[in-house]
């Protein structure tokens, strides 16, 4: 090589400035031309990192950049890359977590940028908001799959914690910010913007908030919303059975014939399925709880309170690989209250039977839940 | 790292602009910081000559003479809002700039003849996904989305200075990959 090390470090420095300097001042062009002329190692460096920066390949997304890599917040630019390396090699600490693979669909630019892992620190980027007067909105939409969790952080400065095996989309306009929870869960920590209100869509209920934070999980047709920060509303739209409420098609007003209201507020949660007698919004009961546990799961806590057995069951089937089988005839009846560590999925299912008349079969592919008396029965055989 | 300018830089760098304009003298001693400077932004010598070659009109077309300090900031503003105008160009009718740029490979000075074109870009992809996970998104977040430095440490809530230093080790590190590959190939026989 005819620069050095030093040489070459000094010319990404340098040239980084150079590159993104609009306007510059007469002492940054001397100091450059002074370096530049300083020796014919510097001028070669400085051409080599150019072209090193010219043509990295452009077709690179931020997204890819997040999937599946190994933590790496220790990091801080003290060494080069080169040494880094050099020294994680050198000690094999903790094993990669699996790798994960994204369902990502870029409809626009506004997509935001998402960062994941299992138990990773997540980073999280925003994305240039230009949409404004785009009357379609920008749509871009995030899936994780079973264990993983993403935090992503939208055009408007709002960030979501997107749970395990859940998918969100999020249309933005100028006149409102709407997503759409398909199935899972998701922690949201709004940025305030009283003109453009925060809604999230869920089966058939909404959640509008203007600044605050908040959880919203479903599971069957089961809505649970738990605030942490702040007061949201909680609307259980009366909308055709089998029709979603879309809100891409008529993003900037949801027609959404309103059938009951309900403000939830900091330490409490709701639970509700739309359009039943005995469960629906109006005829749940608002549960005390600890501000801080909407977003324990982030940290691998799945916290349930005084929910059917079989929503549970649902819910906690986002954190294992295998398929989750419940068989018709597992009661409805019993609730389960209590935490469950995303880690010991397995075992928690595998002592259910003590604790509710269920069986557990688990094979390598599939854990199947039975309600108990087919095994009495199969015993008395 | 680079040498901060100093107070004293800018304090000795007044006298030159009360010098009468020379504009052969300021083509001389700036036109291959120009061209460098121009190239940096563009990728391409040939562009690059042809911004320079434009800022050198709009220069001469000041209806006032000026100092020599004033002219040379012009000149180099002026390069980087054509630079930039072509830069957005680009975006908007994305061609594809590659290596195999005759102009690229014509460089005198580059390196690069040692790494031809595809093989270079294969080697700049692999390193991409060598770097620390934060270090590649700041890297791509500048490098392919066109984020500023200040748009990315809002973004991800570093300091500029450590956007920068990110930067500036991604970078070292791709040139170092390249730097390698092409040293392997010297040493085949």
């Amino acid at each position: 090589m005819i620069y050095t090390e030093q040489d070459r470090l000094e010319a990404a420095s340098w040239f980084l400035d150079i590159h993104d300097v609009e306007d510059p001042s007469p002492e940054m062009l001397r100091e450059w031309v002074r370096w530049m002329e300083a020796s014919d190692a510097h001028r070669l460096a400085f051409v080599a990192v150019e072209a090193a920066w010219h043509e990295a390949p452009a077709d690179t997304t931020p997204q890819d950049a997040l999937i599946g890599r190994e933590a790496d917040h220790e990091y801080d630019g003290s060494l080069s890359i080169h040494e880094w390396r050099a020294r994680q090699r050198a000690q094999p600490g903790v094993a990669r977590p699996p790798q994960a693979t994204r369902v990502w669909r870029r409809r626009s630019w506004l997509a935001v940028a998402a960062a994941a892992g299992v138990g990773a620190i997540a980073l999280a980027i925003l994305v240039k908001w230009q949409g404004f007067g785009s009357r379609s909105g920008d749509v871009a939409e995030f899936a994780t799959q079973t264990g993983e969790h993403m935090q992503v952080t939208l055009a408007d400065g709002s960030q979501v914690n997107l749970g395990a095996r859940s998918t969100l989309e999020v249309t933005y306009t100028p006149l409102g910010r709407d997503v759409r929870l398909e199935s899972g869960e998701a922690f949201f920590s709004v940025q305030k913007d009283t003109s453009r209100p925060f809604r999230v869509h869920v089966l058939n209920g909404v959640v509008t908030a203007v600044g605050t934070a908040f959880d919203v999980r479903t599971a069957n047709d089961r809505i649970v919303v738990a605030v942490a920060e702040g007061t949201v509303q909680v609307t259980d739209a009366d909308a055709p059975p089998g029709s979603k409420p879309s809100i891409s098609s008529s993003a900037l007003r949801p027609k959404l014939v309103t059938t009951d209201t309900t403000r939830i507020t900091r330490g409490e949660s709701i639970s509700f399925v739309s359009h039943t007698a005995d469960h629906s919004l109006e005829h749940s009961k608002i549960s005390r709880i600890d501000p801080a546990q909407p977003a324990r799961w982030r940290d691998g806590w799945l916290i349930y309170r005084d929910e059917p057995l079989r929503d549970v069951l649902t819910d906690i089937g986002r954190y294992t690989d295998r398929e989750l089988v419940i068989e018709e005839g597992v009661p409805l009846g019993p609730h389960f209250t209590g935490a469950v560590f995303k880690d010991s999925v397995l075992e928690w299912l595998e002592s259910l039977p003590n604790a509710f008349p269920v069986t557990i079969k688990t094979d390598g592919t599939q854990i199947t839940v039975g309600p108990a008396s087919d095994s009495i029965l199969a015993r008395a055989r | 790292m680079n040498p901060i300018p100093s107070p004293e830089a800018s304090a000795t760098g007044a006298s030159e602009n009360d010098h009468p304009v020379d504009f052969a003298k300021l083509f001389r001693e700036h036109n291959a910081a120009l061209l460098r400077f121009t190239a940096a932004k563009l990728g391409s010598e040939q562009e690059a000559r042809e911004v320079a070659q434009e800022a050198y009109v709009r220069l001469l077309q000041l209806d006032r003479p000026e100092t020599i300090g004033y002219l040379r900031a012009f000149l180099f503003k002026t390069a980087s809002n054509l630079a930039m105008d072509r830069l957005r160009a680009r975006r908007r009718s994305p061609v594809f700039h590659t290596s195999a740029d005759a102009d690229v490979a014509a460089f005198d000075l580059s390196p690069e003849r040692h790494c031809a074109g595809e093989q270079m870009v294969a080697v700049l992809k692999t390193a991409l996904d060598e770097l620390p996970a934060k270090c590649r998104e700041i890297f791509v977040l500048h490098r392919v989305e066109g984020f500023s430095r200040a748009e990315i440490a809002i973004r991800t809530g570093l300091g500029e200075r450590m956007v920068r230093l990110y930067m500036a080790r991604a970078l070292e590190h791709l040139r170092r990959r390249v730097d390698e590959a092409s040293e392997g190939r010297r040493s085949l026989p």
